[in-house]
């Protein structure tokens, strides 16, 4: 009888003489271990006396990033470009606001990625076979090889016999290289290797059961290099670099030293900032150019990249550095000569990424307030405004605000986007842009914010320094960091983590290399919720 | 030596262990008495048809001018979005007046128009701020007619990534599960040639093919014992995918030819109206054949992604969405429509719909003249449905679907019907029992039924 029909009988046997109340006791096979429940409050205090909960990991597959990445390993050069083709055609999903591939596959996607394996799988045995002399020894290497790596761990012994036999059949009948080209088809196509399998140690541990240390060193290397682990990563986590509190911090603060952290934070910040739409935004204006997106897409992750990499790697930095990196293009929007590298800008006009024209261009030239208000609501304050009626009908600013059912929403969401309206859709500072319909503010008539953000602000600069000193605006984009981290939303077993997380984050002084070192040294991180066994 | 454990689905679809059960072969000949049987194909384009019953500002509307009562025959000339199907009209049912799902934005009724539900909500999602995708909350009326009728349902569309993640969706098998179509030109006619036809090398990628599956059946069979047990079921789905797989493959050719498919870009904007045609002959060699007896065409995202470039086929060069031209159609700014105006947005917007029922029409003319097997049209025996998520200018009022073919059972084309705001449901609930299962009375959300629309 396998647990589950166990758990199942004792239910029904409990239920029949009549016990009412929520199961909550688990007779696991080598004895008893109590379900742990978070606490009902979320407070620091409540949940330093609990015992740690994880939420379930739902089954992922390598999203497409990922999965080009991992190629990347095995084989050199660019991805052949049918095959990237498809690749770009099986969609990511999104969990948490952030891509990530949950769902079931159908047989049509389960198709497109044997059809990807199958279009992939020459050109990487050819490149391993380069360096084969002894076709039989070359199948032995191929399969340990490339398993090892394509599956994030070295195969069992039993596999590699069956992996073999496979070889030896297909060899019999086609060749040696048309079988080598069989067997990595068939690493390709393994859920292995597309899923995200995360395997675990044989035990809990209360309500955590950890991954072993290959599964952690991949959900280590795929949040921070969004690839698989390299075999550097491998082989230290074979020596046992990731058994221990301190060598799994030193792993992370090595990883982090990696130019290869970069495209983590970068696919942070692309999604976090929506960075991927800006050369779908309509623009006629006539100083645009079709290279312009791009320019204000390089601009802003320069930015990041560099305040990242400097003194001051903190969320205020990025709200209120008033330097940028705007390129020839950008120059002229920002009415500053060209100039390759670091401009200072006038910080009366300037304040960190709300002032690119990356995210004033974003949201197009219609009503730009409702739709950047609405932003920062969503992304700095986790307050995000409900949607929109299913039928949207025209009307002004001035009738948004003072009619209703509009004015509920927009009152929240106009105003604080008004504190942008000395930028036009391009970015472009206007100084004597038309009066907006209402006074620049944070405004909150449902009580959701802290009351310290409330009020009137004079423009982005008051602005960008009321969120970056707010703690609020810390514990929001800690909590996406660690979503993006997860790869899902989170779940109540989630939230005391969570809060601790964003509490260190604060007193750190909201250093988001600090932010990413806690999230991944953290002890959920590390595991998964003992009751999915 | 595999153990095959037979899933439910494969038991649904009829499916056995036996290596003669092959979804995609010619499974399903005529019934005993050599009568065709009956089969559905949805064709479905974005948006709506934008023209309301009367029309407005330069526009003719689709009611007829004399239409008096709920219903009429169809007048000597069709309005102007319907001018390519003169020469089918008296074969087409002009359902107009249907209304979507309540409760759900325009945006997401292309989600719902085949399921009869809602959307489906991941609510722990939703609550921390994502948006998940958008799922159907239930069994598309295709997949219902699909496992019903024992056959594995075609889907055929251009890309249907859009603007937002789950739009592009309008078939499910089940709450939260996409049925994904194929989205190559390539993809599409290798699946209807079954392996069969004379390509250097194809046995070898046969051969692999059989090895991989094979393989990937062992590792997941390797590692079950070690996942959790959510992980292990999703493991067991995807199994059941890859059995389905492996019956599929080596299948011979059934003789009947689909023909060499062009080698063009089947993501472009450019291609569309060539890619659709191809789709078209897909789809009707695949029913010809008995590959199978339910498909869809799609034409990618249906809230309205794809833009007309299509001057050589339409004289229509448009870098505009569908969903922007739909949107300045009914005067509403937003939505990439700056620099059109209204005055060309209408005039778009009917060329636009003119070219969909253009690319119906070719889909109607291939199976009027592609034989059943009893000689008769492909058309008489098969329900063709041009769907569209929404209605009137961009809203969810006043949708209107075209009902083709279905002769031989019982449709009765040639008209123009009223349904007065009756939802889809009460049309797929007809269209069950139209293809013989009398027993589906209701279908999708139970406040959005009434009854079966008489198609007759």
């Amino acid at each position: 009888m396998t647990v589950r029909m166990r758990r199942l009988a004792v239910s029904v046997f409990l239920l029949a003489f009549g016990c009412t109340g929520t199961f909550d006791a688990e007779q696991g096979e080598g004895g008893e271990h109590a379900a742990v429940r978070p606490p009902e409050v979320i407070d620091p205090v409540t949940c330093a006396a609990t015992p740690p909960t994880v939420g379930a990991t739902p089954l992922r597959r390598l999203t497409q990033l990922q999965y080009l990445n991992t190629i990347a390993l095995v084989l050199d050069g660019p991805m052949p470009a049918d095959a990237e083709t498809r690749l770009r055609s099986i969609l990511d999903g999104r969990e948490g606001g952030f891509r990530s591939s949950a769902g079931v596959l159908d047989e049509e996607l389960v198709r497109q990625y044997l059809a990807l394996a199958d279009e992939l799988a020459g050109p990487i045995a050819a490149q391993f076979a380069a360096s084969c002399d002894d076709d039989s020894r070359c199948a032995d290497a191929l399969i340990r090889t490339l398993g090892r790596q394509l599956f994030r761990r070295p195969l069992a012994e039993a596999d590699v016999v069956e992996y073999r036999m496979m070889y030896d059949e297909f060899a019999a009948e086609f060749g040696a290289s048309d079988a080598r080209v069989t067997v990595v088809a068939a690493l390709l196509s393994s859920p292995r290797f597309l899923f995200h399998l995360e395997e675990t140690q044989e035990a809990s541990s209360g309500a955590l059961r950890a991954l072993d240390a290959y599964g952690l060193a991949s959900r280590l290397s795929f949040f921070l290099f969004q690839s698989a682990p390299d075999e550097t990563l491998l082989a230290a986590a074979e020596a046992g670099a990731f058994d221990t509190d301190a060598g799994i911090e030193a792993e992370v603060r090595q990883m982090l030293a990696d130019p290869r952290a970069a495209r983590g934070i970068e696919h942070f910040f692309t999604q976090w900032l929506e960075l991927e739409g800006l050369s779908d935004v309509p623009n006629d204006d006539p100083a645009s150019s079709p290279g312009l997106p791009a320019a204000m897409r390089l601009e802003t992750l320069t930015f990041i990249e560099d305040v990242l990499g400097g003194s001051e790697p903190s969320l205020a930095s990025l709200l209120t550095a008033s330097y940028s990196f705007p390129n020839d293009a950008l120059a002229e929007l920002y009415g500053v000569a060209p100039r390759d590298g670091r401009v200072d800008l006038d910080p009366s006009t300037r304040a960190g990424f709300l002032t690119h024209p990356s995210f004033l261009f974003r949201f197009g030239d219609r009503h730009p307030e409702i739709f950047r208000g609405a932003w920062v609501l969503s992304h700095l304050l986790c307050a995000p405004p409900p949607p929109p009626p299913p039928e949207v009908p025209e009307a002004d600013s001035a009738s948004r605000l003072s009619t209703q059912p509009c004015a509920t929403c927009h009152s929240m969401m106009d105003p604080l986007g008004f504190t942008f309206h000395h930028y036009d859709a391009l970015g472009r500072f206007v100084e004597d842009a038309a009066a907006p319909a209402a006074e620049p503010a944070i405004v909150d008539p449902q009580n959701r914010l802290d009351p310290s953000l409330v009020g009137p602000v004079s423009g982005p600069r008051e602005l960008a320094a009321r969120l970056a000193t707010s703690d609020d605006v810390h514990r929001c984009v800690s909590d996406q960091w660690d979503r993006f981290a997860r790869g899902r939303a989170e779940t109540e077993f989630d939230r005391c983590e969570q809060l601790e997380l964003s509490e260190r984050f604060i007193a750190s002084g909201g250093d988001l290399r600090e932010l990413i070192v806690s999230i991944a040294t953290s002890p959920t991180f590390r595991a998964r919720s003992a009751s999915e066994y | 030596m595999n153990q095959r454990a037979i899933s439910r689905r494969q038991l649904a679809l009829g499916l056995g262990a036996s290596a003669a059960a092959l979804p995609f072969l010619r499974s399903f000949p005529a019934s005993a008495d050599g009568r065709p049987l009956a089969k559905v194909v949805f064709f479905a384009s974005p948006t709506g048809f934008l023209v309301g019953p009367s029309g407005g500002s330069g526009v003719e509307g689709w009611l007829p001018s004399a239409m008096r009562g709920r219903e009429m025959d169809v007048p000597a000339r069709l309005p102007e979005v319907f001018s390519p199907l003169e020469e089918h009209k008296r074969d087409i049912l002009f359902l107009g007046e249907l209304r979507g799902i309540r409760g759900v934005g325009s945006h997401q009724q292309a989600v719902c128009m085949l399921t009869g539900r809602k959307v489906y909500r991941n609510e722990p999602e939703r609550s921390a701020g994502g948006d998940g995708d958008f799922n159907g909350d239930g069994e598309s009326i295709d997949q219902l007619l699909a496992r019903r009728l024992q056959v594995a349902p075609l889907g055929l569309s251009f890309r249907t990534n859009g603007f937002q993640l789950g739009e592009g969706r309008m078939s499910f098998t089940e709450a939260n599960r996409p049925f994904t179509p194929i989205q190559s030109i390539a993809d599409a006619f290798d699946r209807v040639s079954g392996g069969g036809s004379a390509m250097p090398g194809l046995d070898v990628r046969l051969a692999r093919r059989e090895s991989v599956l094979d393989r990937v059946a062992g590792d997941i069979r390797a590692i079950e014992g070690r996942v959790s047990m959510a992980d292990r079921e999703r493991l067991q789905s995807h199994l059941e995918s890859v059995r389905t797989l492996e019956q599929q493959i080596g299948m011979p050719s059934a003789g009947c030819g689909a023909g060499e498919p062009g080698s063009y870009d089947s993501t472009s904007h450019e291609n569309i109206p060539r890619l659709i045609r191809d789709y078209n002959q897909v789809m009707v060699h695949a029913l010809a054949c008995g590959f199978t007896r339910v498909g869809f065409v799609q034409l990618g995202n249906l809230e309205g992604s794809l833009r007309p470039r299509w001057s050589a086929d339409y004289g229509l060069d448009a870098n505009f969405t569908d969903h922007a031209i739909s949107h300045k159609f009914a005067g509403r700014t937003g939505a990439g429509s700056d620099g059109l105006s209204e005055a060309r947005a209408r005039d778009l917007g009917v060329q636009l719909q003119v070219a969909y029922n253009d690319l119906f029409a070719d889909l109607l003319t291939r199976l009027r003249e592609t034989p059943d097997v009893d000689g008769s049209p492909l058309l008489d025996n098969t329900v063709v449905v041009h769907v569209k998520p929404q209605g009137q200018n961009h809203s969810t009022s006043n949708i209107m679907w075209l009902v083709a073919g279905g002769k031989n059972l019982g449709i009765r084309g040639g008209r123009f019907l009223r349904v007065d705001g009756r939802h889809h449901n009460d049309f797929h609930v007809a269209l069950a029992q139209t293809v013989g299962l009398s027993d589906v009375t209701s279908f999708g959300r139970g406040d959005h039924n009434t009854a079966p629309l008489e198609l007759g």
